[in-house]
């Protein structure tokens, strides 16, 4: 849902030129999106999956004509028949993944390894084919990060991944899973190493996220305009431990509730038996999403506030002031809908969250955008860059 | 040729926009910019038109690179429409509310007969794919994991008692597959906990568990082996026979992942709990068949299958906090006592 963020403005060159507001509105209807949806969907279905990238490419330019950046809407230029190609490569690979756990627990482990290493060449060429194929006022966005950095970007998540495996591969292997001494010293053995594996995960992941970002934002180019991120790894530490803080919180409140609620509507209904046990189920999980949709808005709104005020380039200052309030209402309202609705409602969902998280983003630009031109450097590559991920129209997201 | 539109037309060099006029001429776009007496010519089948919509602005994309930005978009509908651009077919089907209607319609019936039909027929497919020595080890990891946790203790009963049981299901067996081959089974008694209560479960290896508490609910005279125990080992028979097991696995898993893919990556809470309602309405349906079979081999065995709503009378007086009448707001895994009773009672006649 982050597409119409995830593109930064333009900007001129000058220092001294006056500057102003670029107006951002997104003009998207929750009804005429449902109605793209509804034919979308049933195509998908009728040619068995087939119609996927073209699916996405109709719904894409029904957001970006939507999203009008100084009057000016965006424009995608993928081929669907290219990101066809996408399509049934990641098929092939994730195919292969749950077909491999059939074959053989080595297989799968295979496949799960090539997959996890290619992870970060695919969202780099991903994250290249979106930018590369979207234009404002004519000119392309281009995304400049490489091959070797995303690597690096991911790392950190990668390092307790390998002890997970590690650990597994090591105790676990050569065990007699039908001698239950024998399984239980093995688990007992390569705990410590698991724990170690979450511990490091926990650590590791505002590091891994600030790098990610940074990434990004630092590899998106329009005309001549280059990314810059400011924030560094101690405001996505300072975000985590809030996050954690919130989510401890938020859990101990659950289970106080729980202890609290279940002995009374014990008293209250008496004992229902089955019906009554679904009954406080319910209520928990009604209790259960709320919380969830709070952290959930939580992360989102912080980072996307974190990630765009820290974000400029030589003539664009972005700010975003997303409040979690009334993104959490939003969600729990669309939860609600989509319950009643069963499912129905999603693309009115998507267009008003959509609305509200752009909405949140100003972009100040100094100098006259009518000055700029494209950088040269983009457009050589734009014309002989058949390369894989072009080749194969590799696009995730949204 | 028709009148000339004008638009804004962006070169794809620079962000600056620039008036220009556009034409049509047998198929081919004709612009004309700036300080250029010659139109450009554009192959229609090159260029990407807007699909038209109530929101948004229209843009034409060029080969060239170029964008045409279209201020009006209404006076940009008519000149393409006077032109002959014809709109694609799901594009046009999306601008009829009577078009977005009927997909809604086809959806939703494609929805409700995968849920019918397709998942329930490719489960049933897939479990007879799976192989006989698969289904076999499924089972003794199963029983092997039972044993382990104390679940499964050695019977109390008398060896006497267990053998009698064995044997007239062996009869009853032979009487009901006299047409038909029988389904590979293999009876078990054991001592459960307490939680288990009276029980009976099958697995796919056709491992039937009756617990020692099952027996003595249903045969408090010792000796004689009672009918309604007979009709609940029929009633296992019937999910072994059918393959229920394994079919339940498949099912549980398709409607999984079409409830993940339909709004699990929105919510993955959201899309648990209609997930959950249908897998236990797909093994209401297995419990119904099962019965069924129940039925059926009692009636071929000479057993009088009003013998089952003893089992019913005796599980609600053993095991009353059970509520056999619950429906758990469509989470039950099995219909309600009543219905089976009503069920066999009928069957009888
Ligand atoms: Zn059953």
């Amino acid at each position: 849902m982050s597409e119409a963020l995830t593109k930064p403005q333009e900007a001129p060159v000058n220092n001294d030129s006056p500057k102003s507001q670029l107006a951002l509105a997104f003009t998207a209807s929750g009804s005429e999106y449902f109605r793209i949806w509804v034919v979308n969907l049933l195509l998908i279905i009728v040619t068995l999956g087939f119609f996927m990238p073209f699916a996405k490419v109709r719904r894409l330019r029904y957001f970006y004509a939507n999203t009008l950046i100084d009057q000016q809407p965006l424009a995608f230029h993928g081929d669907p028949w290219k990101m066809l190609r996408g399509y049934l490569l990641m098929l092939l690979l994730f195919g292969g993944y749950a077909v491999s756990g059939y074959v053989s627990p080595w297989a799968a482990l295979g496949v799960f390894l090539l997959l996890a290493l290619l992870w970060p060449a695919l969202w780099r060429s991903s994250v290249r084919f979106r930018l590369h194929n979207t234009s404002w006022r004519g000119l392309r966005f281009g995304f400049a990060g490489d091959t070797a950095d995303a690597y690096k970007a991911m790392l950190p998540l990668f390092l307790p991944g390998l002890i997970f495996v590690a650990a597994n591969t090591w105790f676990l292997s050569g065990v007699d899973d039908s001698d239950p001494q024998a399984m239980k010293e093995a688990l007992e053995a390569q705990l410590p190493w698991i724990l170690l594996g979450f511990v490091l995960m926990a650590a590791l992941f505002p590091l891994c996220l600030q790098m990610i970002k940074r990434y990004q934002h630092q590899g998106y180019r329009y005309a001549d305009q280059q990314g810059q991120f400011s924030a560094g790894a101690g405001a996505f530490y300072k975000f985590g431990a809030k996050f954690i803080g919130l989510s401890l919180v938020g859990f101990i409140c659950l289970g106080v509730t729980a202890a609290v609620a279940v002995p009374l509507l014990g008293v209250v209904f008496g004992n229902t038996g089955m019906g009554g046990a679904v009954l406080i189920g319910l209520l928990f999980t009604v209790v259960y999403v709320g919380l969830l949709s709070l952290l959930g808005a939580y992360f989102t709104a912080r980072v996307q506030n974190l990630s765009w005020n820290a974000t400029r380039s030589q003539a664009l200052v972005f700010s975003s002031s997303l409040s979690v309030a009334s993104l959490t209402a939003l969600i729990m309202k669309n939860l609600l809908l989509m319950i009643v609705t069963l499912g129905l409602y999603r693309p009115f969902a998507v267009v008003n969250v959509m609305a509200l998280r752009l909405g949140a983003v100003e972009v100040e630009v100094e100098g006259n955008i009518d000055a700029w031109r494209a950088s040269a450097a983009l457009s050589t590559e734009a014309t002989s860059g058949e390369m894989a991920g072009d080749f194969f129209g590799i696009d995730m997201g949204l | 040729m028709q009148a000339r539109l004008s638009a804004q037309w962006f070169d794809g060099v620079s962000a600056q926009a620039q008036s220009c006029e556009l034409g049509w001429q047998d198929g081919t776009l004709l612009m004309w910019v700036p300080d250029a007496t010659e139109p450009r010519r554009y192959a229609s089948r090159l260029v990407v038109w807007p699909e038209r919509s109530r929101h948004g602005l229209r843009q034409l994309l060029l080969p060239d690179g170029a964008v045409v930005s279209l201020p009006d978009s209404s006076a940009w509908d008519s000149w393409a429409e006077a032109a002959g651009i014809a709109q694609p077919l799901a594009a046009r089907w999306a601008m009829s509310w009577r078009g977005v209607a009927l997909a809604l319609v086809l959806l939703v019936a494609t929805v409700l007969a995968a849920w019918r039909w397709a998942i329930p027929w490719g489960a049933q497919e897939l479990a007879g794919w799976v192989p006989e020595s698969v289904q076999i080890s499924i089972g003794e990891r199963v029983m092997r994991d039972l044993e382990q946790r104390g679940w499964l203790l050695p019977s109390e009963l008398s060896r006497e008692a267990r053998q009698g049981i064995d044997d007239a299901v062996a009869q009853m067996v032979r009487k009901a597959y006299r047409d038909t081959p029988a389904p590979r089974y293999q009876l078990h008694i054991y001592k459960a906990p307490r939680w288990l209560g009276p029980n009976a479960f099958a697995l796919p290896s056709g491992d039937i568990v009756v617990t020692d508490a099952l027996v003595t609910l249903l045969q408090s005279d010792g000796d004689s082996v009672s009918s309604a125990l007979l009709g609940v080992v029929a009633h296992e028979l019937g999910h072994v026979r059918e393959r229920h097991g394994l079919r339940l696995v498949f099912e549980a898993g398709a409607v999984g992942v079409l409830a993940g893919w339909w709004i699990g990556d929105y919510s993955a809470v959201l899309a648990g709990a209609p997930a959950l309602a249908v897998q236990a309405g797909y093994s209401r349906g297995h419990e119904r068949d099962a019965d069924a079979h129940a039925l059926r081999v009692m009636k071929d065995a000479g057993i009088d299958p009003r013998a089952m709503l003893q089992f019913f009378q005796a599980l609600k007086e053993a095991v009353p906090e059970r509520d056999g009448d619950a429906t758990a707001f469509g989470l039950a895994t099995h219909p309600v006592d009543s219905e089976r009773m009503r069920f066999f009672e009928d069957g009888a006649r």
